[in-house]
C-alpha cells in the first residue's frame, strides 16, 4: 500500500452488540473515512466508504468531475490532487496518464484513487464546472447566418442548438430581423458517462436509468443555456417559435430517447436512423415552453453522420461552391465531406479525443489556462513560447497546442517521421513551460498520430470512392473549436491536412450553429436541404477495405501530399 | 547467427524500415545462414526484444509495433519458400473481432507476428458471433480461439468473450480450445480478462503472438 504519511496500524473495529467477544465480521460495518473536498470557495466534509474511489464518493454527493471515458481511467481527465496516509497503490491507468512529477505532487486519478485513510481532495472549478461562455462571431459566420427576413410575426424568435459530442452551442435568432441576436457555448455535462458517442450510447443501451440520465444531462445544460440566453441577452422566451436541433445521430438518438442502441450494431450504419422523439413534451417541460414552438431534430444522413455535417455543410456554401471543396469537424469522431460537383462524399472518423485535447498526458480541452499555440525557438536551449486562453498559468494543451508541438518536435529533430522520440526526450518528455509543469511524452506522439492517420486516411478515403484520388482541392473549410487556433504550416508538415495553397483554406468555428440559424430563418426547411440530402453519399470507413491500409501509412509524420497538391 | 546482423535487424525494426530489414537478411543467407536460421535466430528474437522493451515501459508506437508484424510477415513468407523441408506447424489458431466490432488493425498485427513463429493463424474477419468462433474453431482443429476488441461494450458485452465461454462450456470443449482476449478495453481494465472468463490477455498484438505460443504448446502437452 502507498503511504503518503506516517504507517498506522488500523485497529479491527468490533461490535459492541450482544455479550460476544466474538468478532463476527459479516457484521462487521463498512469502515468509513472522511473526504474533505476543498473547492474554490468553500470546503465540504464527505464521507467515504473503504474501497469506494474518490470519484464516486463526489458523484454521490452531486460533485461530477469531467471524464471522457466513463471513469474507467482512460482519459486522465480526472486528475485530482490527494492528501492521504493510505492509498492504494497507482493503477495502469494512472501510470500511463499521470507524469513522474505530477505523481510526486500527489496527483492521482480521482476515478482509480480509493483511499484506506481520511484524506481530502482539492477541486477546481474546471473540474465541474459546465461554464456557458458567450460565443464570438466567427469571421464568416455573421455573413452566412443573415438572409432575408421572414414574414412571421413582428417577435418571432428561434432558437438554434448544435448538440455537439464535447461541446453544446445554442443561439437566439431574431426571425424577423433575420439576425443573431446572441450565442453561447458550453460543455456538454454527457462527458462525465465517456468522451466518445459509442461509449454513451453503449451506457445509454445498457440501462434505461443511464439513458434517462444522459438524455437529461442534455437537456439541463440546454435549459441553463436557454436561461443564460434570456436573462443576459434579453430575448423574450414568449417569442421563440422555432427551435432547431442539430448533432450528430448518436446525440440525437439520445435526446430523442430511443434507436441509440440501434447504433452498436454494423447492420444499421449504412441505413439513416430515426431520431426524432416519440413526442415531445420531455422536451418542453423541460425547456419550460408550451405546445406552440414547434422542436425539429434535424434527421441525420446515416448511420454516424448526423445533422451538424448538414448544418455545416449549409452553411459553407460547400454544394454551391466549386469542387473539389472539403470540409472537416475535428473532434473524437471527426466529421469529414467531399464535395465533387456531383455528389457529397461523407463519412465519420473515429481516432480518438487528440484533438479535444483529451488522452495526451498533458492535454486539456480549449479552455481558460490552455495553451494554444507554441512556438519552437529557432536556437536550441530555448524554452518554446506559448499563447494560453485567458492568459494565466499554463494548464494543459489544447488541440491545437498539440499539433504545434508534434510539428516543432518534428522540425527541431526530437522526434522522427515515425514517431519515436530521440533518446533524451524519451525518457522525461518533453518539457514545455518554465514550471515544467507540462511534458510531451512519446505516448502522447502516438496518441496524436492515431487521431490525425484517422482523419488523413478518411479524406484519402473520400477522395478514392469519389474517383478523385490525386486530385487538387479548391477549398477546404475547418469547423470547430480545434480550427480556431489551428496553425495551417504545422498542420501540413505533420499530415493532418492536405498541403494546399492557405488562401483556399477557411476556419468557421460555429459553423454547425451557422447552419442551424439558417434552417431556423428558412420558410421550408426539407427543401433547403434537399440538394443536400439528395447528393449526399455517406461512407463507412470500418466497412472499406482501403481504410487500413491508408490509416497506416497516415500514421507517419509527414506531408500529405499527392500529385494535385502544393 | 552474426551479432552484428541481429543488432542490425532490430535496429532496422525499430526504424520500421523494411527495405533495411530486408537488405540484412540478405547479408545473412549470403554469410551463410539458413532461411530457418533467420526465422528463429533473427526475426523471432527482435520481437522477443520489442516485447521485453514494452513490458519494461511502453517504448513502441503502433507505427512500430505494426512494422514489426509487417516485416516479420514478409521475411517469414520469402523464408518459408526456401525451407530446406516444409515447416512443422507448431499450432492453429482462429483469431478474429468480437461482435458489434469492426476494428481489425489489432488482429492483423498478432497474425502477422504469429507467422513467424509457426503458428497457423485463420483470420475470421470482424464482426465474429461467439457461435461462428467456435465453429471455426473446431473445423480448423484450433487449440486457441483470439478474440480481439477495441471498445468497452464489445470487450464486456453478451456477444463477446462470455458468449465464447459460455457456448464452450455448453459443447464441453474447455479443455481443449483456450481463449486469449485483447484490446484496449483490456489494457485500462486489468480485471476485465477475468471478468468476461478469458483464459489469457494481451496489452499488444506482438506480445500477443508469444502469449498464443505459450498457450498453443500448453495445451498440446
Amino acid at each position: 500500500m502507498k503511504r503518503t504519511g506516517p504507517e498506522r496500524r488500523r485497529a479491527p473495529h468490533r461490535t459492541t452488540a450482544g455479550a460476544s467477544a466474538h468478532l463476527d465480521r459479516r457484521l462487521e460495518p463498512t469502515t468509513r473515512h472522511s473526504l474533505d473536498v476543498i473547492l474554490p470557495t468553500e470546503e465540504r466534509k464527505l464521507t467515504l466508504r473503504a474501497g469506494q474511489s474518490v470519484r464516486d464518493a463526489l458523484e454521490h454527493a452531486g460533485l461530477h468531475l469531467h471524464a471522457f471515458c466513463g471513469g474507467v481511467g482512460l482519459c486522465g481527465r480526472c486528475r485530482v490532487r490527494i492528501e492521504a496516509e493510505a492509498l492504494n497503490e497507482l493503477t495502469p491507468g494512472e501510470m500511463n496518464a499521470l507524469g513522474g512529477e505530477q505523481r510526486e505532487r500527489g496527483i492521482r486519478l480521482a476515478c482509480q484513487a480509493r483511499p484506506a485513510s481520511n484524506a481530502r481532495v482539492h477541486l477546481d472549478a474546471a473540474h465541474i464546472d459546465s461554464a456557458w461562455r458567450a460565443l464570438d462571431e466567427s469571421p464568416g459566420g455573421a455573413r452566412l447566418a443573415t438572409s432575408t427576413p421572414s414574414i412571421t410575426t413582428a417577435k418571432a424568435t428561434g432558437i438554434a442548438i448544435d448538440l455537439g459530442t464535447t461541446q453544446i452551442r445554442v443561439s437566439a435568432w431574431d426571425r424577423a430581423g433575420g439576425r443573431r441576436l446572441a450565442a453561447l457555448a458550453g460543455f456538454n455535462p454527457q462527458s462525465i458517462f465517456g468522451a466518445d458517442v459509442v461509449t454513451r450510447i453503449a451506457a445509454a443501451s445498457a440501462s434505461r436509468a443511464t439513458a434517462e440520465m444522459l438524455r437529461n444531462g442534455a437537456c439541463g445544460a440546454i435549459r441553463e443555456a436557454l436561461a443564460h440566453l434570456r436573462d443576459r441577452h434579453f430575448y423574450e422566451a414568449d417569442a421563440v417559435d422555432r427551435i432547431v436541433i442539430v448533432g450528430n445521430t448518436a446525440m440525437l438518438t439520445i435526446l430523442a430517447g430511443r434507436n441509440f442502441e440501434k447504433l452498436l450494431r454494423p447492420e444499421t450504419w449504412m441505413s439513416p436512423v430515426e431520431c426524432l422523439p416519440v413526442d415531445t413534451s420531455a422536451l418542453r417541460a423541460a425547456w419550460s415552453l408550451d405546445e406552440i414552438p414547434s422542436i425539429d431534430l434535424v434527421a441525420p444522413l446515416a448511420g454516424f453522420v448526423g445533422s451538424d455535417l448538414v448544418a455545416a455543410t449549409l452553411a459553407s456554401g460547400l454544394v454551391e461552391g466549386p469542387p473539389l471543396s472539403l470540409i472537416v469537424d475535428f473532434g473524437t469522431n471527426s466529421e469529414i465531406a467531399l464535395w465533387d460537383g456531383t455528389h457529397l462524399w461523407a463519412t465519420s472518423a473515429a481516432g480518438g479525443p487528440a484533438f479535444e485535447g483529451c488522452g495526451i498526458s498533458c492535454g486539456m480541452p480549449a479552455e481558460r489556462g490552455a495553451v494554444t499555440r507554441v512556438r519552437f525557438p529557432s536556437s536550441s536551449g530555448h524554452a518554446p513560447s506559448l499563447e494560453i486562453l485567458g492568459g494565466e498559468e499554463p494548464r494543459g494543451l489544447a488541440g491545437s497546442g498539440v499539433v504545434d508541438v508534434v510539428a516543432g518536435l518534428l522540425r527541431t529533430g526530437h522526434v522522427n517521421g515515425t514517431g519515436v522520440m530521440s533518446r533524451a526526450c524519451a525518457e522525461a518528455g518533453f518539457v514545455l513551460d518554465p514550471g515544467g509543469i507540462l511534458k510531451f511524452q512519446r505516448r502522447d506522439i502516438d496518441v496524436f498520430q492515431r487521431a490525425k492517420a484517422a482523419v488523413a486516411a478518411a479524406i484519402e478515403v473520400l477522395m478514392a470512392r469519389s474517383g478523385n484520388a490525386g486530385a487538387e482541392l479548391s477549398r477546404l473549410v475547418i469547423c470547430g473549436a480545434f480550427g480556431r487556433h489551428l496553425d495551417a504550416k504545422n498542420a501540413f508538415e505533420v499530415g493532418l491536412i492536405p498541403v494546399m495553397p492557405p488562401e483556399r483554406m477557411e476556419f468557421l468555428e460555429d459553423a454547425a450553429l451557422c447552419g442551424s440559424e439558417r434552417i431556423l430563418a428558412a420558410d421550408d426547411p426539407a427543401r433547403l436541404l434537399a440538394p443536400i440530402r439528395r447528393c449526399a453519399r455517406v461512407l463507412n470507413l470500418a466497412l472499406d477495405p482501403i481504410f487500413e491500409e491508408r490509416f497506416i501509412q497516415n500514421l507517419y509524420l509527414r506531408p500529405l501530399a499527392w500529385k494535385g497538391t502544393s | 547467427m552474426n551479432r552484428a546482423h541481429i543488432r542490425a535487424y532490430n535496429e532496422a525494426v525499430y526504424d520500421t524500415d523494411r527495405q533495411r530489414a530486408m537488405g540484412i537478411v540478405e547479408a545473412a543467407l549470403g554469410d551463410g545462414a539458413s532461411p530457418e536460421q533467420v526465422i528463429f535466430e533473427l526475426v523471432v528474437p527482435a520481437m522477443e526484444e520489442m516485447i521485453r522493451s514494452i513490458s519494461v515501459d511502453f517504448d513502441a508506437n503502433l507505427a512500430q509495433h505494426f512494422m514489426t508484424a509487417q516485416i516479420a510477415s514478409e521475411v517469414t513468407d520469402a523464408m518459408i519458400a526456401r525451407f530446406a523441408h516444409p515447416p512443422a506447424i507448431t499450432g492453429r489458431i482462429v483469431i478474429g473481432t468480437a461482435y458489434g466490432d469492426m476494428h481489425s488493425l489489432g488482429k492483423r498485427i498478432v497474425i502477422g507476428c504469429l507467422k513467424a513463429r509457426m503458428i497457423e493463424a485463420r483470420d475470421l474477419g470482424v464482426n465474429v458471433s461467439p457461435e461462428r468462433f467456435v465453429d471455426e474453431a473446431v473445423q480448423a482443429n484450433a487449440s486457441v480461439i483470439g478474440i480481439s476488441a477495441m471498445m468497452v461494450h464489445t470487450a464486456r458485452g453478451e456477444e463477446g468473450c462470455l458468449g465464447v465461454r459460455r457456448i464452450l462450456r455448453d459443447r464441453g470443449l474447455e479443455g481443449h480450445i483456450r481463449v486469449v482476449v485483447g484490446g484496449a478495453p483490456f489494457r485500462f481494465d486489468p480485471g476485465l480478462a477475468a471478468a468476461v472468463e478469458a483464459d489469457a490477455w494481451a496489452p499488444d498484438g506482438v506480445s500477443a503472438s508469444r502469449i498464443i505460443e505459450d498457450m498453443v504448446k500448453e495445451v498440446r502437452l
